[in-house]
């Protein structure tokens, strides 16, 4: 049984517990500054979108030996992630202990699960052209200082490269420029093209009105074609007037699929080190982004 | 001002068809709004027989002359109007005809191939001063409702805008499936085979990919939707789903990036996506984001859906409903011969679309975003 000490505002663990086979959610961190429970009490590390105030109990996690997984969207950067993985493999002494690894939790939605076992068993043929709408009320900064990009953008670079299972060899953004200071929000453009030709268009928008988001994905294959798309789930609640949207909403089942990925990854020492590489390569991809927005021009991004 | 037709409001229009061998969708759309009659069809003698057989079909449906003589036709029956659906390369040719004999016209897509004639056209439409409607969905009730609830403020100033704009067909063979030895599919051959199902794309000499053949729907979509004209565009293209494209080096799905006056910003997605990809037709969908709100409209609703036993796979499962298109893009030009007003597709913003697309075609070739001209 693998014990987790976990962190996430808002999630429901106990019923993620209710739902977990293999595992144990042995600790919940009520806060960033809540300690790690005893070094004997927990085998591994889950942390929800993990901010700058984390670092210290992540490299505390990692000092002794243990498993740590980050789930995204987070400010931290690549310099500070690679310096995670160090640590992880300094310390670590087979595959059994203190693994290091960051996750986009939309892999797991089962929506994006859906489309992508589709895609992976052919039944799309080869994906051709991939389009992505999140639309939400508020921007989260990818670091503390501005005008960099909001964190949910790097969620959905990596899950377009994901995917296509390939990497953009050109990068074109584009925002419109009256929503940059404003307080309504930002509105981006973003435009990924692929080697042989596939593409991406993925388009955010942090200027909606409080209340829920919007997310579309739509996949373009050779042989058919996948739409996962907000507005085909939508209730009707009719209370005079025009009736309300109400969102059929994939629920507990997102983070549940996520830990127990986890937990099936620890008890089959499945190596989770491509994760940092993966989430390393969308830093890179949200930095030709930036770059591309500041001198107008398309830019080829360079993974190492 | 003095219209250049004497004509007297709400009394009939009396239409050419000319060249019906594209579409003939255009000339029977605008046929179907009482006020505009469809009295000839013309073309000029030399087009080749299968060109001929077309437009004599349409006359033979109508019970109304076919002439093979542009000019006479234009002349000597009382045309107010020219419809044109030619071959694409004949499009702008005709059109200018008709506009310095002083008809009005009303032309199917795409505006031109090459930008002078594209010029030429618009030149010769404000010269004659006569009405231009390049026939596009913009009155589908779905759009049209998107248009009027963003023209009220709905969502406030818009800050982006975005078109899916797929169609679900196919166009014979899927790429890759071309054996050895055989040689590559010819363009206008495959286009005059595939008219018999309706498959056909843009039938011509010179091969036309989606974005140059379809992108006017998308674009036109905006142009009402926002109003603001494209001055920067950066896509990206590719033949992904058949041979005929492949063999033509022509694309068939395709992404653009769009910049706009005032700073919005817009993009498109357009392609010829195989019947597979979509039960009904493809799926056409309006995304725009405003400072107050957004908007998520289905370009197909309203629609109902159909299933049954036996049912052919060709037909779709859901169907429109309640679609006035063609009668509302006729009135729209009505009223515009009747009050000198614009159309909602006139000359100068289709060619606007025009240049957005060669801009895009370029941008696809260079790798760079490239300015509109």
């Amino acid at each position: 049984m693998m014990r987790l000490a976990v962190h996430g505002e808002n999630a429901d663990w106990p019923a993620v517990a209710a739902r977990l086979r293999g595992g144990s959610i042995a600790c919940t961190l009520e806060t960033a500054d809540t300690p790690l429970p005893s070094e004997t009490s927990y085998d591994a590390l889950l942390l929800l979108a993990p901010n700058l105030s984390h670092t210290k109990t992540i490299e505390q996690a990692l000092t002794q030996g243990k498993h740590v997984l980050l789930a995204g969207p987070t400010p931290l950067s690549s310099a500070v992630l690679e310096a995670f993985s160090k640590t992880s493999q300094q310390v670590r002494k087979n595959q059994a202990t203190g693994q290091f690894s960051i996750v986009n939790p939309d892999h797991f939605l089962p929506s994006r699960q859906l489309l992508h076992q589709q895609l992976i068993a052919g039944k799309l043929g080869q994906p051709g052209l991939i389009r992505m709408h999140r639309w939400e009320a508020n921007a989260t900064p990818l670091n503390a200082t501005s005008p960099s990009l909001p964190t949910t953008l790097v969620l959905d670079l990596e899950l377009a490269t994901w995917i296509l299972g390939a990497l953009p060899n050109v990068v074109y953004a584009t925002e419109a420029p009256q929503s940059g200071s404003s307080s309504k929000g930002r509105t981006i453009q973003v435009h990924l093209g692929f080697e042989g030709g596939p593409m991406a268009l993925i388009g955010y928008s942090s200027a909606l009105p409080s209340g829920d988001d919007y997310r579309t994905l739509s996949v373009m294959g050779s042989a058919g074609a996948a739409y996962a798309d907000d507005h085909q789930n939508m209730q009707l609640l009719y209370r005079g007037h025009h009736p309300q949207a109400i969102r059929a909403e994939e629920k507990i089942r997102p983070l549940v699929n996520l830990v127990q990925d986890f937990v099936d990854a620890l008890q089959t020492s499945r190596d989770l080190s491509s994760g940092v590489a993966n989430w390393l390569r969308a830093l890179t991809i949200a930095q030709a982004v930036e770059h591309s927005l500041a001198s107008r021009q398309a830019i080829s991004p360079e993974f190492s | 001002m003095t219209l250049p037709i004497e004509h007297h409001p709400l009394s009939t229009f009396r239409c050419a068809a000319l060249s019906a061998v594209k579409h003939d969708y255009v000339a029977r759309g605008v046929a179907s709004h009482p006020r505009f009659q469809l009295v000839v069809v013309a073309d000029d003698p030399q087009v080749p027989d299968w060109a001929h057989e077309r437009n004599q079909q349409l006359a033979d449906d109508f019970q109304i002359p076919y002439v093979r003589d542009v000019e006479r036709a234009l002349h000597e029956f009382g045309v107010h109007v020219a419809i044109v659906s030619s071959a694409a390369e004949r499009h702008c040719d005709l059109s200018i005809r008709a506009a310095l004999a002083g008809k009005h016209v009303i032309q199917d897509k795409p505006l031109a191939t090459c930008r002078s004639e594209a010029d030429r056209l618009v030149a010769a439409v404000e010269h004659s001063r006569v009405k231009f409607l390049m026939w596009n969905r913009n009155f589908l009730p779905s759009v049209l409702d998107a248009s009027q609830r963003i023209a009220a403020g709905a969502i406030g100033q818009p800050l982006s805008a975005h078109v899916d704009f797929y169609f679900a067909k196919d166009a014979g063979p899927p790429k890759g499936s071309r054996l050895p030895g055989y040689p590559p599919i010819d363009w206008l051959t495959y286009q005059l085979g595939a008219h018999v199902d309706g498959s056909d794309g843009a039938v011509g000499h010179d091969p036309l990919g989606e974005l140059s053949n379809e992108g006017i729907y998308p674009l036109g979509y905006l142009q009402m939707l926002v109003g603001a004209r494209v001055h920067r565009v950066f896509a990206r293209s590719t033949t992904h789903f058949h041979q005929v494209n492949a063999d033509n080096q022509v694309e068939d799905l395709a992404s653009m990036t769009l910049e706009m006056e005032g700073g919005l910003i817009g993009s498109i997605a357009v392609g010829r996506s195989g019947a597979a990809s979509h039960p009904s037709g493809g799926e056409m969908k309006l995304h725009v984001v405003g400072t107050e709100g957004a908007l998520v409209v289905n370009e197909s609703r309203p629609e109902i859906s159909i299933y049954y036993r036996n049912q052919p796979a060709a037909e779709p499962r859901q169907r429109r409903i309640a679609t006035e298109n063609d009668f509302l893009l006729a009135e729209n030009f009505a009223q515009a011969i009747d009050h000198d007003r614009d159309t909602i597709l006139n000359a100068q913003a289709s060619r606007d679309i025009f240049a957005t697309i060669e801009a895009a075609l370029k941008s696809c070739r260079t790798g760079q975003p490239v300015e509109v001209e």
